[in-house]
């Protein structure tokens, strides 16, 4: 049986990790719709949304207070998230009479809680130092560690599915039909590819990972050398890091493998149906999803946490060189948040036997092939 | 795992949290419409599914393409290999090459299934194989042929 | 708490049991087995089993489930077709329910729980080869993928292989059973 020693004070810094891992998930994810939009705007050589923001002509200081704060709009368009979270919350929700109400209604919670829990196994900095105690923050170094990613990741397609299944709209049945075929595909190449990572590291814990990527083979020194770059995954496993962000495109079905929603032809996919904050609901979950996706490939092949110099920072003050650590995990994850948006306002659509012919033809044998070499180098 | 007991209840903490949210959420989107708003109200023009804005065309919950259904029975097979080789991803160095051969005869005989079903044009999603595909009437038009 | 927590999942799998078995609609039957799993999921974790405990919703909850929901979608029930006279079964299975449960109960009560750490040894009994021991003792901690692997790879290589062979023929009988013309 497992056993609980607990003390009511290793229990309360343990909600520390907890909390701010749910609050800084719960904070980005606006940030992240004003930023698509920004980041869609710049590559087709638009404005994107400048109007409702805080200082400006038009800005929420002059609406309330009277302040404009001068003629010109500074960082206008901030508040659009906000402002789209108002006209989503007070639109209708709307059930149509068709529809299986019940799953209607929970299709959008499966959509939000997968990519949420990705989070819990994910190390976002190094260990906090209050008066002797140690704060890893991490929400749970379970044993099992990339195991949870794994099986979390295969509870995404409930949302899709029960969405368009539940609308009972022809669009929606096959959006949601298309988008669960295609997650499974993708996934067991995740999964092959994950094993060829554990093989690499020789461990399942996401810590151990983090730490095995701190370290480097030094060719000058002729000896193994900290905090280094060369011991990034990537280096290592490149087809693995290749497949992984691959899948992982299609697992948040973002273009260029957004088949279930492909406007030009399916309208709105799985979300035909939906109306407002059931619909925000649902790409909530795929911002969320894009950022459990940035924070896992950062994890396994980009260091973590981990930048030159920590240990020199750590020696000096842990708790700064632990912040520091915070943000760059966050630095890290935001870039990859980014390319996904670059590749989505740039790549056009697949057509879905592409899709599937690419997933089963060409990434599996390739995940397979990735796995036996891996064992052949590492044994 | 310094203390499994702490870290099981941290990631029960925060999946109770997770859920919690949501199913909040949800709560407050239904009061909102039900309470503040008092919008709700069904039409017949309202309630029919969303069809381009021609008359309805039967029902959407027609049988669609075998091709799904097979699809998710390769991903069962193909999890479950993924799930055997995981304990061997974890404990290769100790196996050393007994092991290896073990896992290369294991993986070979999937991806021999593999290429069986992929040469049986199964996971081809093309219209040369007519003769597979759903009689029109089983099967939604653009189910089995995505374009 | 260990006591609360083992009650709450299997207080969730009993509950989401008798969904599965009273729900008319297949679909229902299907989610209802999510939670069903989830519990599962949450006595191994208790039992220590964590590989298990993942394995479980990976290939259960994310997997099989899909199938059945894909099944379900590909045999398309509509409601009308769903049969009204199935209430029959369905207070038969409640009754076997309710029959196995008491049983079970009932067989606790007469032989009293086992002591801490019985079942512990049970367990570990079951494992019972050398090897496993070997791997036990070796610092390895029972329950996780690398004690599985080791014996899965040393002792049970042959049956593995033929698990593979199985998973083989599962694929050829997916392709037979759906093509018209092989």
């Amino acid at each position: 049986m497992l056993s609980l020693g607990l003390d009511a004070s290793a229990v309360g810094w343990k909600l520390l990790p907890v909390l701010l891992v749910f609050g800084a998930v719960l904070a980005v994810v606006p940030l992240l719709v004003y930023l698509e939009r920004k980041v869609c705007a710049w590559i087709q050589n638009r404005v994107g949304p400048n109007r409702v923001g805080l200082l400006g002509p038009d800005g929420l200081a002059q609406g309330v207070l009277g302040f404009s704060g001068g003629g010109k709009r500074i960082l206008g368009g901030l508040l659009q998230p906000l402002a789209d979270a108002i006209k989503l919350i007070s639109k209708e929700d709307f059930i149509p009479a068709q529809a299986d109400k019940f799953l209607f209604s929970l299709a959008p919670f499966f959509a939000l809680l997968p990519p949420f829990l990705t989070f819990v196994v994910v190390p976002v900095g190094a260990d906090l130092t209050f008066g002797g105690t140690t704060v890893p923050l991490i929400v749970a170094d379970l044993g099992v560690g990339m195991l949870w990613v794994l099986s979390v990741s295969s509870l995404a397609a409930y949302g899709v599915q029960l969405g368009g299944w539940a609308s009972n709209s022809k669009f929606s049945l096959l959006g949601g039909v298309r988008a669960t075929a295609q997650m499974i595909s993708y996934e067991i190449t995740m999964g092959l590819v994950l094993l060829s990572v554990f093989m690499h590291y020789d461990s399942l814990s996401l810590r151990e990972i983090v730490q095995a990527q701190a370290t480097y083979f030094d060719p000058l020194l002729g000896r193994l050398a900290a905090n280094g770059l060369g011991s990034w995954g990537v280096w290592h496993q490149p087809l693995a890091a290749l497949l992984f962000v691959i899948c992982a495109f299609a697992e948040n079905n973002r273009l260029p493998f957004d088949m279930p929603e492909c406007e030009a032809e399916l309208v709105g996919g799985y979300h035909t149906e939906y109306s407002s904050m059931k619909f925000g609901m649902f790409f909530q979950g795929e911002y969320i999803a894009m950022l459990a996706m940035g924070a896992v490939i950062s994890t396994l092949f980009f260091g973590g946490w981990h930048y030159p110099g920590y240990a020199s920072v750590a020696a000096a003050s842990p708790n700064l060189a632990a912040l520091i650590s915070l943000a760059v995990l966050g630095a890290k994850v935001m870039i990859f948040v980014l390319f996904q948006m670059w590749v989505r306002w740039t790549l056009p659509r697949f057509r879905y036997d592409q899709v599937m012919e690419l997933g089963w033809k060409v990434l599996i044998p390739l995940a397979l092939v990735n796995l036996v070499v891996t064992a052949l180098v590492n044994l | 795992m310094a203390n499994s007991g702490l870290e099981v209840l941290g990631a029960t903490i925060f999946v109770l949290l997770c859920v919690g949210m949501g199913l909040t959420l949800l709560a407050l989107i239904r009061l909102m419409t039900k309470v503040v708003l008092k919008t709700e109200k069904h039409k017949e023009g309202k309630d029919a599914p969303y069809e381009c804005g021609v008359p309805l065309l039967g029902d959407a919950r027609t049988r669609f393409g075998v091709r799904f259904y097979l699809v998710a029975l390769s991903f069962v097979l193909f999890d479950v290999e993924t799930v055997f080789l995981i304990p061997y991803a974890v404990t290769f160095k100790q196996l050393g090459r007994e092991g290896l051969y073990a896992v290369l005869i294991f993986v070979a005989i999937l991806a021999l299934g593999l290429f069986y079903e992929l040469e049986r044009g199964l996971l081809t999603w093309s219209d040369s194989e007519s003769e597979d595909a759903p009689a029109p009437s089983e099967a939604l038009p653009a189910a089995g042929h995505g374009h | 708490m260990v006591d609360l927590l083992f009650l709450a999942a299997a207080a969730l799998c009993v509950i989401s049991a008798c969904a599965i078995v009273t729900c008319k609609n297949p679909v229902y039957s299907v989610i209802g087995m999510l939670p069903f799993f989830l519990g599962i999921a949450g006595l191994f974790v208790l039992l220590e089993a964590t590989f298990l405990a993942a394995m479980q919703i990976m290939v259960y909850g994310g997997a099989i489930l899909v199938v059945f929901l894909f099944v379900i979608m590909l045999i398309n029930l509509r409601p009308e077709e769903i049969r009204d006279d199935f209430s029959f079964g369905r207070y038969l299975g409640l009754a076997a329910l309710a029959g196995v449960t008491g049983g079970v109960i009932l067989s606790f009560v007469r032989a009293g729980v086992p002591p801490d750490g019985e079942l512990e040894r049970a367990f570990a009994m079951g494992i019972g080869s050398r090897e496993g021991q070997e791997a036990m003792s070796g610092g390895v901690l029972f329950g996780s993928a690398e004690s599985i692997g080791l014996t899965l790879f040393r002792q049970y290589v042959i049956p593995l292989e033929l698990v593979g062979v199985l998973l083989m023929v599962a694929i050829l009988g997916a392709v037979i059973l759906s093509k018209k013309k092989l």
